[in-house]
């Protein structure tokens, strides 16, 4: 697998790290992460995607996934960071006007922290 | 007359002088997804050491173009050969193989100056991938835009395959399959 999986916490927030090749072989790790830290009690997550050089349509399909999961339990999936080449996937596959993607963590744990 | 150069020296930075039509890789690996990042590679380095591949040079005026490596539509170019080889590689292993772990890849990578519908001469790479894996004709498939409202969790690869190559052909024969994706260069 050439990705690189790193949890860790803000403002009581999963925040995952992600680096590398988000493609076929590693989605599915991902997605079952992703899928394991949402629940009723915890709906909200962070990706930060900075160093990810590379998505498929399966990377895509764990982001969605992730995503359906927090709204689903009311809460928010953010993605930080996105590469202009990922962006472009995004484009794409129109998803980006499903997700909501910030520049940096700054920006996505804003309203987290005031709130 | 065309004077020609050896096709390894890329010291030569003029496509007039550069024999694009032997540009060439063939490459076969066992089919597995661990595998396909070195075939994502062998392509990104094949658009990557053709000098002046994505220039205008032997482009006509009035087409747009691929500008140089660090540009965005370079990146967004080689990452779009990228995609396309790595959605159909990777159908091919999970469906196709059924992640068995047996069977070969086999990847084609040229040049080729082509014919597009209007007839029109384009310069194009052209990805051909060969399997002895169950039929699969991706050409036959109905496929539907993403919708960011509905969000579907499947059918974004073959989407982007058409979405991002400019002609697609399949044919079997006997045991094998071969996938033939087009993609212009200008």
């Amino acid at each position: 697998m050439e990705l690189d999986y790193q949890l860790t916490y803000r403002s009581g927030i999963p925040l995952i790290y992600l680096r590398g090749r988000f493609d076929a072989e590693s989605a599915s790790f991902v997605k079952n992460q992703l899928l394991s830290l949402v629940n009723e009690q915890q709906p909200n997550l962070v990706v930060n995607m900075q160093g990810v050089n590379f998505v498929d349509s399966l990377g895509l399909v764990a982001l969605v996934s992730g995503m359906k999961l927090c709204r689903r339990n009311r809460g928010v999936f953010r993605l930080v960071g996105l590469q202009p080449t990922v962006r472009f996937l995004f484009e794409m596959t129109r998803l980006d006007q499903a997700f909501e993607l910030f520049p940096t963590e700054e920006a996505a744990f804003a309203d987290f922290a005031r709130g | 007359m065309l004077e020609q150069t050896n096709p390894l020296d890329n010291s030569s930075a003029d496509l007039r002088v550069f024999p694009l039509e032997s540009a060439r890789i063939n490459l076969r690996v066992p089919a597995r997804l661990d595998c396909l990042p070195v075939l994502c590679a062998t392509v990104r380095e094949f658009c990557a050491t053709i000098p002046g591949l994505l220039n205008a040079n032997d482009s006509p005026p009035n087409r747009a173009t691929i500008n140089a490596p660090g540009t965005t539509s370079y990146s967004n170019f080689v990452y779009s050969i990228e995609l396309v080889l790595q959605e159909a590689a990777s159908n091919i292993v999970r469906h196709g193989y059924q992640e068995s772990g047996k069977g070969f890849l086999e990847l084609a990578v040229s040049l080729p100056e082509v014919e597009d519908l209007a007839g029109a001469k384009r310069r194009a790479i052209v990805l051909e991938l060969t399997d002895n894996a169950l039929p699969f004709d991706p050409t036959a498939q109905l496929v539907d835009t993403p919708d960011p409202l509905n969000m579907p969790e499947s059918g974004y690869g073959l989407y982007l395959i058409r979405k991002l190559t400019d002609h697609l052909e399949y044919s079997r024969f006997g045991s094998l399959n071969n996938l033939k994706m087009v993609k212009y260069v200008h």
